[in-house]
């Protein structure tokens, strides 16, 4: 027997997973906002999490077939997080010529991490983790129903 | 016989429609809102109402009966139609899916699957009642 109920936990699990790292780049980025070194040279490069749909699973319970749903479409789809340097917005140029690290003209580069939007992307990547949690919870609710239907 | 009565009355394979519909529907639903912020997802919903309407109204599946001496409308052998799992058709170009609009779609779709589970549940007590001897 398959037991394609409990896979499919597996979609929010992935969003939860990949939100978590999103708020571990932005915990990242805020840490480093004001990093102007690091080992590969020059400032703390701002970090991105971004969201694709991943492989659909083996054997998709949802396609064809003679189950109990029909469906044209393909099979549920994990979400994969991945990293990106943020290398479109520029680093910051404040002009202090006593800092270590200013260069020849007294200019020094800051990190390309803006402390608010951080934060907001911080507030957003909490309400959609929270968003995910409750699917999961309800997925779980409706299970246990399912599972006392026939009982006294 | 048995199999007959336990399971192949209208009502039951009803309310097994709408059951197995609410269950592809939190499905669909988490996966719409785990995948709120992927570029170029298409938010999928599920269709059971409207198809079983459908049918209904070409006389495939017979009104349902409160009452034993109701009579019947629409053949009995027509067959309650699966719920479908669609791609939702894009309103106003936006990607990706709203996630508040999932929220209250969870919320109702928990509700209903409740109902109609109460519902099936009762309707296997009773039969218990009946077999249970006295």
């Amino acid at each position: 027997m398959r037991v394609d109920y409990l896979d499919r936990l597996e979609v929010s699990a992935s969003a939860l997973a990949a939100y978590r790292q999103r708020m571990n780049a932005i915990a990242e980025n805020l840490a480093n906002a004001q990093t102007t070194r690091t080992p590969e040279g020059g400032p703390y490069r701002r970090q991105e999490v971004v969201f694709e749909a991943g492989a659909v699973p083996a054997a998709g319970d949802a396609g064809g077939g003679r189950g109990a749903v029909e469906s044209a479409l393909s099979g549920p789809r994990s979400v994969r997080a991945r990293v990106v340097a943020d290398t479109t917005t520029p680093f910051t140029e404040i002009y202090d010529p006593g800092h270590p690290d200013a260069d020849g003209n007294g200019i020094v580069r800051y990190p390309n991490v803006n402390p608010v939007t951080e934060m907001v992307n911080l507030v957003l990547a909490a309400r959609a983790y929270e968003a995910n949690v409750a699917a999961l919870q309800a997925e779980k609710r409706m299970q246990e129903l399912s599972l006392g239907i026939g009982r006294a | 016989m048995i199999r007959q009565i336990l399971f192949g009355s209208r009502s039951l394979a009803l309310l097994k429609g709408g059951l197995d519909a609410g269950a592809a529907r939190i499905r669909v639903t988490a996966e719409n809102i785990a995948h709120a912020e992927t570029p170029g997802y298409t938010p999928r919903e599920v269709r059971f109402e409207e198809l079983l309407g459908r049918a209904r109204a070409a006389g495939e599946v017979p009104l349902a009966r409160s009452h034993g001496a109701h009579l019947t409308a629409g053949s009995a052998s027509g067959e309650i139609p699966r719920p479908r799992i669609v791609a939702r058709a894009g309103r106003d170009g936006a990607e990706g899916a709203d996630i508040e609009r999932e929220m209250v779609a969870l919320q109702k779709n928990e509700i209903q699957f409740r109902a109609l589970s109460q519902m099936l549940a009762d309707r296997y007590r009773q039969l218990r009642e009946v077999i249970r001897p006295s």
